[in-house]
């Protein structure tokens, strides 16, 4: 008994000291999906009284077994409760396993009563297509979502994340900007507008959106990464190697693309 | 005539001894074969002396004797034929009508013997024929002219002495019948005077019998004795016994029996048997001192061991009986009872001596009933000790019927109200009779009484149950199909129940079962009571055991009541498990159900109820490996419908597994529900679906395609939807040679035409670009679909074919400048031709915009902007070597010119690609040289990865 107790106390342990979410946002103000989504709460909220008790804190912070127990304990009390499914689907779309969150999300759909609710499974519908790279379904559950529910913003913000990676920067703006109306300090919707500006070749505004993003989140790679950019194509090369310089360096993707401009940059240093 | 009769008796003796050697005759033929003989003899005799022609007196005489031989031989064949009738018809055969041939022959005979008479008056035959006239009229004619004839003989035998002496006699037994003492004493004193008769003394029995009638005792005492002595003379026809009879009620009747046991000792050797005679009639005379005297000398004599006198000892204790009792000397009388178990008595004195006995308890039964006072209850002890020992006795004596006195003794006893006793005795004459039936059937009467005994003891409960079960049962083992045997059967079986012997109960009911085969619904009554009792004495495998009875059948019990009965059990069975599940220790209850569940004598259904619970709560327990192996072993021992009635239930628990995450199992159990109720096929689509879906959760594809091989058939149908669903799955998680497989097995080409063709164009260009080979397949199967988006995909990836092949010739033909003597008007010349195919070539591609496939016209985009960027560096690369500086300064101006125009139509292409792609919202995989970002994407690809874009909605609202 005494070494299960330590075993789980390690593993508790593990898990508190693994939590690493490079997308996570301390401070509330600057979540603008902070209603919608746990996706970027740091461990602080996460655990905070309103949000500890919720197994989906414990997925968000890779306690999916943990989740799973307190879930099924709870099954008989929430089998016609969409929040319930939609939370497990959640927590599997979290753990990537996709067609177990799919079957949780025609559970989650089956119970919705509301439009409001449904646009909630439908965005999530579009998230698994997301992950599994069908865009073309994912745009439309998000499409579909935001149809229902014109005020719910994820739908909206992974829309805008499509349509970004396509070019279709037009559509992209409509939702970014419509998102930065409702929260102008969102550190993924401004450097979402400042991405939209780079791609398409205005630098300058990039530059306006992307120092609005408090410093403490220009580390990020993927922020870093576009600023970098940025200044590469501005021509302000020593702000350029700052951004690479300030970079978080733990997102793969990002780094291939800070050793890139970083190459472009020496390049052109030398020249 | 006696002579002759004797002459002729030998002869027919002789005769028939000859015949008898040579076969042995029966008493009737020997009897018959005699009387034709004497008859013959007699007629051949008769013949001879009617062939004389002048008979003589003597003659005639003999001719007489002769026909009063045939009247005699006549009357002793009618008298016989008149006996057979009289033994066969009764009463109703009169005399008359029978002797009529013998009255016939009388009266001719008779005829006969006058006319002799009459013929010749002096005869010397005259007494003879009168003699054999009255000794005819005596025997054959009762014309009461017999002592006329007599008379007549005595009269005229003066000189005949014989005939004289003989009429005389025969006169003196005529008055002695006649009871005229006086005249038969004058005519005995006249016969006797002859003693040289051999029937002399006969003469003096019946003188001194005249004589006591005359009231002359010691005178006919003295003839009597006289007689008995002569007799044991040779001479004289011995007639002791009837002398010795006759003397013994003389000496009562003279009061001289000292005399006469003086008499009996010294004339007949104090004989034992004279002795208990003379006792006898003392005693009836009422002479009780002389009788206990002569009772005190046979005490002495006879000895129960002497085996000659046996019978007479027998008749000794009998007489002591009579002796007692009638002069009421009880002690005395029980004492000689008591001994009576020991005497030998033969058939008749046995007869006798119960006949006594039974007087003397009847009289006595009589008296204590009488006596007996119900109020207080009392009663002569003393007469109910007596009476019983005489039942006893009775017993004793006439083993036979000892069931028959137990039964009076019982009677007796209850007469009295003495009923414990009276059961005792009740039961000891059935187990009597048992052993040895008496005449009379006493056993309805003895049970009866019995029953009635029982209700009048007070007895403890247990004592009455055991006296009624022996009642009960005695009843039934001897009438065991009368009308009250089948009341006493559930009597029976409900004494059995009210101490819940269920073994005999159900021997009890078995019984019943046995003779009264149209009681069925009283005998289901009956066996409910007892699966009643066993319900709530918890009794489970004595119930398990009348389950299987009702289940082979026993009292055609109907299926739901069996059933209900096997629900029952298992409930009580499975109490104690499911409390211990329901306080958390679920290996103890799945212990307990695996004991019950191997436990041989339960019915079927417990069993497989009992795996069936332990399915559950491992299904509980979320260890879904062994809830499923118990499901299965549990249905080995269900019946069709025991299946059917679990199907909602693993229904259900199917639909909870999945719900609690774990579609494997919940597949493996909608699996089960489909091999177990492959027949119900309407009802298993849905779970056919179930399990589909279940595998596609867990995204296991090889098992959904062996759910659908192996349980199709189980299925109604394979809803086109599911089909779709499985199509769709397959596309969305990259299965593609699984989608075309299923797409083809099931032939949904034609059905989902659009999304085939959708699926088929998404992968093709995911490879495009990426793997030739898997480009070429998915284009086979676009080519091979004909759908017309297919078609244009088809159509336009040809022209864009076309069209690149002529962008990347236009590459290549570059102008040329001769390197001596150069034309700059040649160039010029030949640079506008170039201009003017690369606008050709431009126009071209309008051909392709116009098909309208976005992506194609977005990859003709980028060879239109990559063509415009490549000619704008081309163009800025020409030199005409003409030494002339301000040739050359204007030369690059204008071809600056023309390359910054061809930048402007490569941004403008640009534009109208992103318009393109905007407009209709293209997500293009392909898109190189018209891209906005073309510079960026160059330098490296810092578009969000998709993995990072999407944010779920995990909040509800």
């Amino acid at each position: 008994m005494k070494v299960l107790n330590l075993l789980l106390i390690t593993f508790t342990l593990y898990s508190c000291a693994s939590f690493n979410n490079p997308r996570q946002i301390k401070e509330e103000q600057l979540d603008g999906l902070k209603f919608e989504s746990l996706k970027r709460y740091d461990e602080a909220r996460l655990n905070s009284p309103a949000q500890g008790k919720d197994p989906l804190s414990l997925c968000h912070q890779g306690d999916f077994d943990e989740a799973y127990e307190k879930f099924k304990a709870k099954l008989d009390k929430n089998l016609n409760n969409y929040v319930y499914w939609n939370k497990i689907s959640t927590c599997y779309i979290l753990q990537k396993k996709y067609t177990q969150a799919k079957k949780f999300l025609d559970l989650a759909m089956s119970t919705a009563k509301t439009n409001t609710q449904k646009s909630v499974i439908i965005n999530n519908f579009g998230v698994i297509q997301m992950e599994n790279q069908n865009f073309h379904e994912a745009k439309g559950y998000f499409k579909k979502s935001i149809a229902l529910d014109k005020k719910a913003l994820t739908p909206r913000y992974n829309l805008s994340q499509i349509y970004l990676r396509f070019g279709l920067y037009k559509n992209a703006s409509e939702e970014i900007d419509l998102l930065l109306k409702k929260n102008t300090k969102d550190v993924d919707f401004l450097n979402a507008k400042a991405h939209l500006e780079l791609m398409q070749n205005n630098y300058k505004a990039a530059l306006v959106y992307f120092h609005k993003i408090p410093k403490s989140y220009r580390g990020r790679d993927d922020i870093a990464t576009n600023m970098a950019m940025t200044y590469l194509m501005l021509g302000l090369y020593d702000n350029a190697q700052a951004a690479l310089d300030n970079a978080d360096k733990s997102n793969s993707y990002y780094l291939a693309g800070q050793l890139n401009i970083s190459k472009k940059l020496n390049k052109r240093l030398k020249k | 005539m006696k002579f002759l009769s004797s002459l002729i008796l030998i002869l027919l003796t002789c005769n028939l001894a000859f015949a008898k050697g040579k076969k042995t005759l029966s008493k009737e033929e020997f009897a018959r074969l005699r009387w034709n003989k004497i008859y013959k003899l007699t007629q051949e005799e008769i013949a001879t002396i009617n062939q004389v022609r002048r008979k003589t007196p003597k003659l005639m005489y003999r001719l007489f004797e002769l026909k009063s031989e045939i009247v005699k031989l006549f009357k002793e064949k009618e008298n016989r034929e008149f006996m057979a009738k009289k033994l066969k018809y009764g009463s109703k055969v009169k005399r008359e009508n029978s002797f009529k041939k013998t009255l016939k022959l009388y009266k001719e005979a008779n005829a006969y013997g006058l006319s002799i008479l009459k013929k010749y008056p002096n005869t010397p035959y005259k007494a003879g024929i009168y003699y054999t006239l009255a000794l005819n009229s005596r025997d054959f004619s009762y014309d009461k002219k017999e002592l006329g004839y007599l008379r007549a003989a005595i009269k005229y035998s003066s000189g005949q002495n014989k005939v004289n002496y003989l009429a005389r006699t025969s006169l003196a037994e005529y008055y002695y019948n006649k009871k005229n003492w006086k005249a038969a004493v004058y005519q005995y004193e006249i016969v006797l005077k002859n003693a040289d008769d051999e029937w002399y003394s006969k003469n003096l029995l019946n003188y001194g019998w005249c004589l006591l009638k005359a009231q002359k005792f010691g005178k006919a005492i003295d003839s009597l004795e006289k007689s008995y002595q002569l007799s044991k003379d040779d001479f004289y026809i011995d007639v002791r016994d009837q002398a010795m009879t006759g003397l013994i009620s003389f000496y009562v009747l003279g009061k001289e029996i000292d005399r006469g046991i003086k008499f009996i000792d010294k004339n007949a050797n104090g004989d034992p048997e004279y002795l208990l005679k003379l006792a006898q009639k003392a005693s009836g005379k009422g002479y009780f001192k002389d009788t206990e005297n002569i009772v005190d000398i046979l005490e002495s004599r006879l000895k129960p061991a002497d085996k000659k006198s046996t019978e007479l000892y027998a008749d000794f204790r009998l007489f002591q009986f009579d002796l007692y009792k009638q002069y009421h000397k009880p002690k005395k009388l029980m004492k000689i009872a008591k001994m009576f178990p020991k005497v030998k008595f033969t058939e008749y004195q046995q007869e006798d001596a119960v006949r006594k006995i039974s007087d003397v308890v009847g009289a006595k039964q009589v008296i204590l009933k009488k006596d007996f006072s119900k109020h207080s209850h009392e009663f002569d002890e003393e007469i109910l000790r007596d009476i019983i020992v005489y039942f006893d006795i009775l017993s004793a004596v006439n083993i036979k019927e000892t069931a028959q006195y137990e039964y009076f003794k019982a009677e007796t006893y209850y007469s009295v109200e003495l009923f414990k006793e009276a059961l005792n005795s009740y039961k000891t004459s059935i187990s009597a009779y048992d052993k040895t039936p008496s005449k009379a059937d006493l056993r309805h009467k003895n049970l009866d009484a019995v029953f009635s005994c029982i209700e009048n003891i007070n007895f403890s409960a247990q004592e009455k149950r055991n006296e009624l079960e022996y009642a009960y049962l005695k009843y039934l083992g001897y009438w065991p199909k009368d009308s009250k045997a089948q009341k006493i059967y559930p009597r029976l079986y409900g004494l059995y129940a009210s101490v819940d012997n269920y073994n005999k109960m159900q021997s009890s009911l078995d019984r019943y079962i046995s003779h009264f085969k149209k009681d069925k619904v009283k005998q289901q009554e009956l066996f409910r009571l007892m699966l009643d009792s066993l319900i709530k004495k918890e009794e489970t495998k004595l119930l398990a055991n009348k389950i299987t009875m009702m289940q082979k059948g026993y009292l055609a019990f109907t299926k739901v009541e069996v059933k209900k009965s096997e629900t029952i059990l298992a409930n009580i069975l499975f109490k104690q498990f499911q409390q211990l599940n329901k306080e958390g220790k679920p290996e103890k209850a799945l212990a307990g159900y695996q004991q019950i569940h191997f436990t041989e004598y339960y019915p079927a259904s417990v069993k497989g109820e009992a795996a069936f619970n332990m399915g559950m709560i491992y299904t509980d327990l979320q260890d879904n490996n062994n809830a499923l192996k118990w499901y299965e072993k549990s249905f080995a021992f269900f019946n069709n419908k025991e299946k059917d009635a679990k199907r909602v239930f693993l229904e259900k628990m199917a639909l909870r597994t999945a719900l609690l995450h774990n579609f494997l199992n919940a597949a493996k159990l909608n699996k089960f529900i489909l091999k177990s109720y492959c027949a119900q096929k309407k009802k298993n689509t849905k779970i056919f679906q179930a399990a589909i879906r279940n595998d596609l959760a867990n995204d296991y594809i090889s098992k959904t395609m062996f759910t659908i091989k192996q349980y199709r058939k189980c299925s109604h149908k394979f809803p086109m939807e599911l089909k779709k669903e499985i199509m769709t799955h397959l596309y969305e998680n990259k299965h593609e040679n699984d989608l075309f497989t299923f797409i083809k097995e099931h032939k949904l080409n034609n059905t989902y035409a659009d999304e085939n063709a959708y699926y088929t164009e998404r992968l093709y260009w995911s490879y495009y670009g990426k793997s030739k080979s898997k480009e070429k397949q998915m284009l086979y199967y676009l080519k091979a679909h004909k759908h017309k988006n297919a078609t244009l995909l088809i159509n336009a990836l040809k022209q864009y074919q076309k069209f690149k092949k002529k962008a990347q010739k236009f590459a290549k033909q570059r102008v040329r400048i001769k390197s001596k003597n150069p034309n700059p008007n040649d160039f010029i010349k030949d640079l506008t031709t170039r201009i003017n195919k690369m606008k050709s070539l431009t126009s071209s591609a309008d051909q392709i915009f116009q098909l309208g496939h976005g992506q194609v016209s977005v990859l003709v985009y980028d060879e239109l902007t990559k063509l415009a960027s490549n000619f704008s560096d081309e163009v800025t690369e020409y030199h005409i070597p003409i030494n002339d500086a301000n040739f050359q300064k204007q030369f690059k101006a204008e071809m600056l010119k023309i390359s910054n125009n061809m930048l402007k139509e490569a941004k403008s292409i640009k534009l109208k690609s992103q318009n393109l792609v905007e407009k209709y919202e293209l997500l293009i995989s392909k898109r190189e040289d018209s891209h906005l970002s073309k510079e960026i994407l160059d330098i490296s690809d810092i578009r969000v990865p998709a993995s990072d874009m999407a944010i779920t909605f995990g909040l509800g609202k």
